[in-house]
């Protein structure tokens, strides 16, 4: 069972036992041991200093909220550790308070991820080039063709990864996250372990491609 | 209606923010853990949220220790003591000339090359490089800035590092920079970091 921090044992207790002035003393505390955290979050959403700190206090506020409420119910069930359940509240917070403010965007910006994923499609084609499909619709109907089958094999490919190995690659392609991270996100033993497997799979995934006829970039 | 105590992943429904903490931690059960990898393996927005905050999770900045005067002392003792006792046998390495003496880790001490000692750099010339780490699989470059916040970083397998001219880096303000190089055993080796400002161009 995970332990609770002294502050947050100590502002839960204050907010049903003690006066307002204990109450405000023992939030203080409290903030003063997670806002280095908090800022790290804010910062990270928004790197204007102005909507960061907007988004830092917003934090705060709904922390504090309804007496603690989103607090109470984690020191009710804790799963987690409560900086790591921070991290993520927090986070969830800033971008509610952004898209309220500017709108819901599309995702992940739209041409790094296309990018993204197109260095995986080219490691495991070997060679292959696949292209996003609007760059060669004036290329000819076949072309699109070819290059809709193309994506297609490839995401067949990948069908028969188990879970876990989808994941793994995902998180490398389509999220950037970095071996380092990975290994700790996933159990992995170091990220030399990381690297190596991604290589298997890519080399599994190149196979798969290689049985089902995908043997060159040109359509 | 009060939330089981069990923690209820499916494959249809996204992660709560209660369970993706917890598998950054790697504390939910094995088959909810299961359960939960099946549905970050399709659902690009939870793992899209679960990959940002284990990245946020392992980049939170240390708070500063504030150091007293008494272990000040003891410290700066225990330099002293290295420096005259156990001086460093003198060894021809092809260095370059200014190069800042990298905190060592339990394997391996990293060194920076450029920006060093507080460098004012054009930021159309800015650009890191370090000295290679032989037993290195990879570099990840960090910058941040004074409050430790992150402002750009870069996995790599060379020794230089140029961040493209999206990436802001604002004028006369000083910034931090460090790498780290991962071995294939595991462990990973970093250099102090180093101060750099963006001057005119």
């Amino acid at each position: 069972m995970t332990v609770l921090p002294r502050s947050l044992e100590r502002l839960l207790s204050a907010h049903v036992t003690a006066g307002v002035g204990d109450i405000d003393a023992e939030w203080r505390a409290f903030v003063a041991e997670h806002t280095r955290l908090l800022l790290h979050v804010a910062r990270s959403v928004s790197t204007n200093h102005d909507e960061a700190m907007d988004a830092y206090t917003f934090v705060l506020e709904q922390l504090r909220a309804d007496d603690f409420r989103r607090l109470q119910d984690f020191a009710a069930d804790p799963r987690s550790k409560l900086s790591t359940w921070l991290v993520v509240v927090a986070r969830r917070l800033c971008l509610d308070l952004y898209r309220r403010r500017y709108g819901r965007n599309r995702g992940p910006n739209s041409h790094s991820h296309r990018s993204i994923r197109r260095r995986l499609q080219d490691l495991v084609a070997d060679g292959l080039d696949f292209h996003d499909l609007p760059s060669v619709q004036g290329a000819g109907a076949e072309l699109a063709l070819r290059q809709a089958e193309l994506h297609r094999a490839l995401d067949d490919a990948l069908a028969t990864l188990t879970p876990h190995d989808r994941l793994v690659l995902r998180l490398r392609f389509d999220d950037d996250l970095s071996a380092q991270d990975i290994a700790r996100l996933l159990d992995f033993p170091s990220p030399f372990h990381v690297y190596r497997h991604v290589n298997a799979l890519l080399g599994r995934l190149r196979r798969t491609l290689e049985q089902r006829g995908v043997e060159s970039a040109v359509p | 209606m009060r939330q089981s105590k069990l923690a209820i992943v499916t494959t249809s429904e996204h992660l709560s923010a209660t369970d993706i903490a917890a598998f950054i931690d790697g504390s939910l059960p094995f088959a909810d853990r299961a359960r939960a990898e099946l549905h970050l393996s399709s659902c690009d927005r939870c793992r899209q949220e679960l990959a940002a905050c284990a990245r946020l999770t392992n980049s939170v900045p240390s708070a500063p220790r504030r150091l007293t005067t008494w272990p000040l002392i003891g410290f700066a003792a225990a330099v002293l003591l290295i420096a005259v006792v156990l001086r460093p046998s003198a060894t021809h390495t092809d260095r370059a000339p200014s190069i800042e003496r990298a905190s060592t880790t339990a394997s391996a001490r990293m060194f920076a090359v450029f920006p060093l000692g507080d460098a004012v750099v054009p930021r159309s010339k800015l650009r890191f490089t370090w000295h290679r780490d032989d037993r290195s699989s990879g570099y990840r470059v960090i910058v941040t800035d004074a409050s430790g916040g992150p402002t750009w970083s870069e996995d790599t397998p060379d020794t230089v590092a140029t961040p493209p001219l999206t990436v802001r880096f604002d004028a006369g303000v000083r910034y931090f920079w460090r790498v780290e190089a991962l071995h294939l055993d595991g462990s990973v080796a970093q250099s102090a970091e180093a101060p750099f400002r963006i001057g005119a161009e």
